[in-house]
């Protein structure tokens, strides 16, 4: 029992330093070979940790082995985009000027009720507002609006407004967040006296959120 | 780049531990393979008291030369081949003179599988 234990703490290392290796976008959006590297190493991990009787390398070995190959032929996609369209395959339209193109949605085993899922999925509920649709290589479908029907933003309306930058945690559960400072370029003082203003200490307050401009919001413990 | 020089260098340490394994697994099976070899002969040449001794010697040898073997062999094939070697001795003690040979043939059969198994020829990759 206690070998089970161990083996299993020791594939699951290696399985996350595989995947840490193998990169964020594989934990994101899969591409086709990499969701089969991600099957393959599940299934792989498995088995040695079940039978107590296979040595542990043999579970080992190939995840290495993946993990090298998908990491080279990520490079090699990034490098060439021949492999790039091989291996990762490339987007197709869809929907081009309004019009939905039946061959490409049937050469894609796509049925318009797929077609309408996606677009519902993107609060799209009539095809007649959609200018082009692309399917991209991880099975996500993008959708560009007609121009009557986009939504309208501040440059259309010729408006200007402040870049406040993004919104950060500064203070979380009473601690502070060294990355939210930097991102925000703000120093502690400042923290200090936002506390002061409030009348409650750094333990008290369970979010402070901020932004470049120096506009928060903070939540306190209850 | 630096992905590419990581993926190259685990590529090149499941080599390297590939090839050392194989040597270490041949290396072994070959001076085991001797001893067994040497057995058959004593055997034939009825010289069954140095047959018992290098029966031992065998059983020791296996046990040491064997240890590394679980780190990629499957533990029941390493398993099997011992409770014949353990077996050798005995058959030759307990006047069951007429088993040893078979069990013998066996075993070097075994441990040629056994050597056989990991070598990555055409037959064993497909």
């Amino acid at each position: 029992m206690s070998i089970i234990a161990i083996r299993t703490v020791i594939i699951y290392i290696v399985v996350i330093t595989a995947m840490r290796i193998m990169g964020k976008r594989q934990l994101g959006e899969l591409q086709p070979a990499e969701l089969v590297v991600a099957l393959l190493i599940s299934d792989l991990a498995a088995v040695p940790m079940q039978e107590n009787g296979m040595p542990l390398l043999n579970g080992i070995i190939p995840i290495l082995i993946l993990v090298a190959l998908e990491l080279l032929l990520s490079g090699l996609m990034l490098k060439v985009p021949f492999f790039q369209r091989l291996i990762g395959g490339k987007s197709k339209i869809i929907i081009n000027d309004g019009n939905i193109d039946v061959n490409a949605l049937n050469g894609m085993r796509m049925t318009i009720e797929d077609l309408m899922e996606a677009l519902r999925q993107q609060s799209i509920f009539d095809l007649r507002e959609v200018q082009y649709a692309i399917v991209e290589p991880n099975g996500r479908t993008s959708f560009l609006l007609k121009p009557s029907d986009r939504p309208v933003t501040c440059k259309d309306l010729d408006m200007s407004v402040p870049d406040n930058g993004i919104p950060m945690i500064i203070i979380s559960d009473g601690k502070i967040s060294k990355w939210g400072l930097d991102v925000c370029q703000i120093d502690e003082p400042w923290i200090n006296e936002v506390l002061t203003d409030n009348n409650c200490k750094i333990t008290d307050v369970f979010l402070l959120l901020a932004d470049r401009d120096r506009t928060y919001h903070l939540i306190r413990k209850e | 780049m630096k992905r590419i020089i990581v993926a190259a260098a685990i590529l090149i340490a499941v080599a390297t531990l590939c090839i050392v394994t194989l040597k270490i697994q041949t290396n072994n099976i070959k001076e085991l393979l001797t001893i067994t070899d040497k057995m058959q002969k004593a055997y034939e040449d009825d010289k069954i008291e140095y047959c018992l001794e290098l029966s031992y010697e065998f059983v020791e040898k296996f046990d040491k030369k064997t240890n590394l073997f679980p780190l990629f062999m499957r533990h029941s094939d390493i398993s099997k081949i011992e409770e014949i070697a353990v077996s050798l001795p005995v058959l030759l003690e307990t006047d069951n003179i007429q088993h040893f040979a078979p069990e013998l043939i066996k075993c070097r059969i075994m441990l040629k599988n056994m050597a056989d198994l990991e070598s990555p020829t055409p037959e064993n990759i497909l």
